[in-house]
């Protein structure tokens, strides 16, 4: 069982502050905009990469959602530089076309269908898990007890996602950009300043870069540990690194457990 | 299919005979229990039968909407379903589920098996990976921009191509969206719909809505033809008979405008494609 890291940003995050965690590895790849995750946006996160592996950290690379023909390439091209790079052997994908391509070319990668993969129905019924092994993806992300055993009942991999991102609305549109169009070409990160909430009389939603979403959600079920401890890895998922530390802690025992 | 189909949506088998002298091409109908809408606007098997027989005998096609969530629990009950209705004789199963697909698209003989815009398809590898699974159509992605339509179409250009030229619009990811949409008592609360305020530090201001108006696409339908687009669809089982005709007529008239109007087609396509406004070309497909 491997435990791996994704923080919201990596601005100052030395490997150091991360293998202080007792991590395996580390989730690099913001699903929506690496400008968000990374100071220097897809430059940096190139540089982490080879930063932490040269630490000795896995490099779990995290594909990015809207894979448009525009962007395609470019992030085929990204993986497979962490691939040769960086010795990452594992991507979080939430495309097809990506994955089908991907899976062709470098057969020894462990694809993990995304959390934010899209199917109707996410994992509703087994049918998916089969066409997901046709075109090469057998690990998927799983964000409650229920996923996890219905991926083993596939003969699929389950990753547990502890702190799953909670986001209740996702757009290609930077909804700062949309909302206030006061950038002026520099969005200068105010998506990670946390000061923006959208408010209704019964519903408040963190105005978080593209998507409106709220803090990620610890399930802290017994369900969900045990299905922790069923599922091959977990992602933990952490705004903060002190955050992360706090995330950590709270799973310790069953990780002494699984010790 | 003929070039620049036009496929209005039916709720209840009497609409059918005011759809088809409205001008549609063809009727797209949802499946009792597996459509995205409520019973009440889908059809039975029966009626699906009697729809077919209908549309055919006025050389209308027929397309059968499945695109709800699909459980394991009826699972079997769908396939035999899709089964019933290829020996029907229905011209096309709009599926918005991955797994399905791939475990139907060898079984059905007759029906043409469309993507559902809900598939979340965004380049033409994807649209290859669904042309190897036998579908012949792909409804794109309301997100989609015009240039990266273009490209899809340029890229796989033996596929056909849908859009939803009028229905509503979320300015979230198709559909794909937990904000909740909730019944609370009588009422249908859907959250997007609902005025915000937006908070940005201690100073507050009314936000932009988050759920856009209703819209149509009839003033660019002759770029959308150029461009390679097959079929034009509106939005509506739940609604209205009264309401959806107009709509589908005056569609029909944009339609027929711009396939025959070869002048207004050049214009708009020069229009877009010599750059003369940038933002065109950023123009989102629905807005």
């Amino acid at each position: 069982m491997k435990y791996f890291i994704g923080l919201s940003c990596y601005d100052g995050i030395s490997a150091e502050c991360l293998m202080a965690l007792g991590m395996d590895g580390v989730i690099l790849g913001d699903p929506f905009c690496q400008k968000r995750m990374f100071h220097y946006g897809a430059f940096d996160l190139c540089e982490k990469a080879r930063e932490y592996h040269s630490a000795g950290l896995e490099i779990l690379y995290q594909t990015g959602m809207y894979l448009t023909d525009r962007r395609f390439e470019e992030e085929l091209e990204r993986a497979a530089f962490l691939y040769e790079k960086c010795n990452a052997r594992r991507f979080l994908v939430q495309d097809v076309g990506f994955a089908d391509r991907f899976a062709k070319d470098f057969q020894d990668a462990d694809l993990i269908w995304s959390q934010f993969g899209r199917n109707r129905g996410g994992l509703a019924n087994s049918y998916f898990p089969a066409f997901l092994s046709h075109i090469g993806v057998y690990s998927i992300a799983c964000t409650t007890a229920q996923r996890v055993d219905a991926v083993w009942q596939s003969n699929l991999n389950a990753y547990a996602v502890y702190g799953r991102l909670h986001y209740h609305t996702l757009s290609r549109e930077c909804y700062n950009r949309y909302l206030n169009n006061s950038f002026d070409g520099h969005c200068n990160r105010e998506c990670l300043s946390g000061r923006m909430e959208l408010q209704h009389n019964k519903w408040t939603s963190t105005v978080n870069g593209f998507v409106l979403g709220q803090s990620i959600h610890y399930d802290v079920s017994d369900a969900f540990i045990a299905a922790m401890r069923n599922a091959g890895n977990v992602l933990i998922y952490s705004d903060t690194i002190e955050a992360a530390t706090d995330a950590v802690t709270g799973i310790s025992r069953f990780r002494e457990e699984k010790k | 299919m003929i070039q620049g189909e036009l496929l209005a949506p039916a709720g209840a088998l009497r609409s059918i005979d005011a759809l088809i002298k409205a001008g549609a091409d063809a009727i797209y109908v949802g499946l009792a229990g597996f459509s995205s809408r409520p019973v009440s606007s889908d059809l039975s098997l029966d009626e699906i039968r009697e729809a077919i027989h209908v549309c055919h005998r006025h050389h209308v096609r027929l397309h059968v909407a499945i695109n709800g969530c699909i459980s394991n629990v009826v699972l079997e009950k769908l396939c035999a379903q899709i089964m019933q209705l290829d020996e029907f004789g229905v011209d096309a199963i709009i599926l918005a589920d991955w797994g399905v697909i791939y475990q139907v698209y060898n079984r059905i003989h007759h029906a043409e098996i469309h993507a559902s815009t809900l598939l979340g398809v965004y380049n033409s590898a994807t649209v290859k990976v669904l042309q190897q699974m036998g579908v012949k159509r792909l409804v794109f992605s309301t997100n989609l921009y015009l240039d990266e339509i273009a490209n899809i179409i340029n890229e796989v250009p033996d596929m056909e191509y849908e859009i939803v030229a009028d229905g509503g619009i979320c300015f979230n990811d198709n559909r794909i969206c937990e904000l909740p949409h909730t019944n609370e008592g009588a009422n249908y609360q859907v959250y997007c719909r609902q005025p915000y305020q937006l908070v940005v530090g201690d100073k507050a201001c009314k936000a932009n809505p988050i759920a856009a108006k209703q819209i149509t696409s009839n003033h660019i339908l002759a770029l959308y033809l150029e461009l390679g687009i097959d079929s034009f669809k509106l939005e509506g089982r739940t609604v209205d008979i009264e309401k959806i005709v107009p709509r589908v007529k005056s569609l029909r008239t944009a339609l027929d405008e711009a396939m025959y109007n070869k002048k207004e087609t050049e214009s708009s396509v020069h229009y877009v494609c010599t750059r003369r406004n940038a933002s065109v070309l950023q123009m989102r497909n629905r807005v």
